[in-house]
């Protein structure tokens, strides 16, 4: 048997979506998308579904994923509607609002007039049909970190659609742009490959809302990679919420390269899916960076979430924060895996990771492995981990004053979550994020 | 009656710590309640507010006619009771004036009257800071984190007049306090004080006497109240400690 062959028979999971990839439409492909689609599809040929031996996945298992059958995204027969849309606007980026709809652009629900021309906020779809993708072509694929990882290149052979925001020099973008991608599990379940592209140019500062919305009951595969790249002193505000149906898939690869002077603050949320994985990868490709990663992550039932990031400090003078913290409910399992590498000249770098994590049941589980890497001398670096309980003396404080248990919790619950959710700057869209966690956990200790 | 106290016990992880507490307060009345340090006074105000970490072995507490065992701490504070605390808890992440507003609400919800809205809330507490003549910021600030000994303790009053309890518990809230603070928290109890309610104080020194004065003083020593009698006790165990009473104890 060809090594094809032997991938097909043994991993009808991986087959499928070489067969997808191979079936895609190639009409307006300029040739280096071509091309990238047909090396991600050799990559694919001998790729296993990652394993418990697998470093990288020890805590989570993927036989439920490799189970299923997903039809591609524009097979999916049952689109989203206006309605489950409303749910999740974001008034401040009026104007400013990319749809997706099961991973495909929806333009007559998408609105960029609030932008200035000089700013492109648009999808590879339009850019394919108007024949202008090129000035994005520099912006694929930007580092190797995920060449041998089956997710990345699923994504890398069948992605279509997806944003693309490039900012152009100087330019200040004022109106948070708000990416939405909704989904609907209620028909056959389907797998999107959603690949948005975030460009800051020199001095260009930008605040991306990249939102994951699931309606209807029913399994879907969202598998989405970002590629954000920002030049010189340039700024990038990333949120990411995650808000798929508990009945689905989601897992995202983000890639940040980081010029000189730039600045990137990202905080994902993650709350929805039956197993999410988020991982990041910050690159340091100058000096004085800054970099934030925080993560908030709150998981009921039997939902798995599991984050990993990685901050590469390859040169010196520049700092990292990171944030993460968990909620962990009933019988679901969050996991945290926080890489730091200081390189070898990555002098005065200043570090701080910290992963919080707090456990609401016995039968919930938690891991977490902070790992740093240094191999500079001069650094400032703190890293730790914790998991814990509520606190039985404030939740008595709050009970002595009127309040009952179940509300107590709920309050105890949305300040632990309160601290990586203050971070979020669009008004509208941290309001409703707290306020989902105060029902959530009322609704729970019910 | 506003509270019956009759031959408490009450014990934690099985260890006795209240050993037959008797304790009568009426409406209108503040009671002193003074001791050497580990002798229970903190356990009993927790027990009487229902701390989980306290077992009432036997005996009885009424309150209000209503037997307190029967309700769990948050009802006992909708019903009016209230307990500043010796060490209060911060709590990151929560608002000190939204977590007030609630529970006032909460209160205000029990006996069937309108809640306060946030503005409503707002002029209320602009008014009940200066009770205890504290900065307004504090209300921005998260409940009791990285406040001082003293602000802590401002702030345990200011609860206290924001919910205007029945009975109130205060354990050590004079203790720690430069006169400054103890001068204005005595007064915040002054003003506060009422015919209907009643103050019940836990204090170790009888400094906060010549600001707050008693109708009843109460020595504790090892879980029981040994002797009771008027604001002229406090005076002398100030002189005489507390030894000459355990000594008395034992002899009789
Ligand atoms: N939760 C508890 N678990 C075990 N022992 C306790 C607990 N609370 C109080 N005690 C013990 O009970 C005794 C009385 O403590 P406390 O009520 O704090 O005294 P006071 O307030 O008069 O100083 C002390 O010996 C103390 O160690
Ligand atoms: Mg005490």
């Amino acid at each position: 048997m060809s090594s094809a062959d032997e991938t097909m028979a043994k991993h009808p999971f991986v087959a499928r979506f070489i067969d997808q990839g191979r079936a895609r439409s190639t009409e307006g492909l300029p040739q280096w998308w071509a091309d990238f689609r047909t090396s991600a599809l050799q990559r694919l040929v001998g790729l296993d579904v990652p394993g418990a031996k697998d470093e990288e996945w020890r805590f989570i298992r993927l036989a439920s994923l490799a189970g299923e059958e997903f039809v591609a995204e524009f097979d999916a027969d049952r689109q989203v509607n206006e309605n489950e849309l409303s749910e999740v606007t974001v008034p401040e980026s009026a104007g400013a609002r990319l749809v997706f709809s099961n991973g495909q652009f929806l333009p007559e629900l998408s609105d960029t007039s609030a932008l200035a021309d000089e700013v492109t906020v648009t999808t590879w779809s339009q850019l394919r049909e108007a024949g202008d993708l090129d000035e994005i072509h520099d912006y694929l694929d930007i580092a190797d970190f995920w060449e041998d990882d089956l997710f990345y290149n699923l994504n890398g052979a069948n992605f279509e659609d997806g944003a693309v925001i490039m900012v152009p020099r100087n330019e200040v973008v004022e109106t948070p742009i708000h990416i939405v991608y909704l989904a609907n599990g209620e028909g056959n379940d389907f797998a999107a490959h959603p690949r948005n592209i975030i460009v800051a140019g020199e001095s260009a500062q930008v605040t991306v809302i990249e939102e994951f919305a699931g309606a209807g009951e029913g399994t879907y595969f969202h598998n989405v990679v970002d590629e954000i790249s920002l030049g010189a002193n340039a700024k990038v505000r990333h949120i990411k919420v995650q808000q798929d149906q508990t009945t689905a898939y989601h897992f995202a690869r983000n890639v940040i390269t980081l010029s000189q002077d730039s600045n990137y603050e990202g905080t994902a949320v993650n709350f929805g899916g039956q197993l999410s994985r988020n991982d990041s990868y910050a690159r340091f490709d100058g000096k004085n960076i800054e970099c934030t990663l925080d993560g908030l992550a709150y998981v009921q039932g039997r939902q798995v979430t599991d984050t990993h990031t990685a901050i590469d400090h390859a040169l010196p003078d520049s700092t990292s924060y990171q944030l993460h913290k968990t909620i962990v409910d009933d019988r679901a399992h969050s996991v945290f895996n926080g890489k730091i590498f200081v390189r070898k000249d990555a002098q005065r770098i200043d570090s701080n990771q910290l992963n919080q994590n707090l456990v609401l049941s016995p039968r919930a589980r938690v891991d977490t492995k902070p790992q740093l890497e240094i191999f500079a001398d001069d650094v400032v670096c703190s890293h730790g981990a914790t998991v814990g309980q509520l606190d039985d003396e404030q939740l008595f404080y709050l009970m002595s004053r009127g309040i009952d248990a179940e509300r107590g919790q709920a309050i105890l619950t949305y300040a632990f979550a309160a601290e990586v959710l203050e971070t979020i700057g669009v008004d509208s869209l941290r309001e409703r994020l707290e306020e989902q966690v105060l029902e959530v956990t009322s609704a729970v200790a019910e | 009656m506003l509270l019956q106290v009759k031959d408490l016990h009450a014990s934690a992880n099985g260890t006795p710590i209240l050993k037959g507490v008797n304790l009568e307060v009426k409406p209108g009345e503040v009671h002193a309640i003074m001791g050497p340090n580990g002798s229970g006074k903190s356990t009993f105000a927790k027990v009487l507010a229902g701390h989980p970490a306290y077992e009432v072995t036997s005996g009885t507490m009424t309150y209000d006619g209503e037997d307190l065992q029967e309700l769990e701490t948050d009802e006992r504070a909708r019903a009016g009771v209230f307990l500043a605390f010796q060490y209060p808890v911060e709590i990151p992440g929560v608002s000190n004036s939204q977590f007030m507003r609630q529970a006032l609400n909460e209160r205000l919800k029990a006996a069937g009257k309108d809640e306060l809205d946030p503005l409503q809330f707002d002029d209320y507490i602009r008014e009940r800071v200066k009770i205890v003549d504290m900065d307004p910021k504090f209300l921005d600030r998260s409940v009791n984190a990285d406040f001082s000994g003293g602000e802590k303790k401002r702030n345990e009053i200011l609860q206290m007049a924001v919910l205007e309890p029945k009975l109130a518990l205060l354990d050590e809230t004079d203790s720690g306090l430069d006169i400054d603070a103890l001068r204005v928290v005595a007064n915040g109890i002054n003003e506060l004080s009422t015919e209907e309610n009643a103050v019940v104080l836990v204090t170790h020194y009888q400094r906060i006497l010549n600001y707050v004065t008693p109708d009843y003083v109460h020595v504790m020593t090892r879980g029981r109240i040994i002797k009771s009698g008027g604001k002229e006790l406090a005076l002398e165990l100030e002189e005489r400690g507390y030894d000459w009473i355990t000594e008395q104890e034992a002899a009789q």
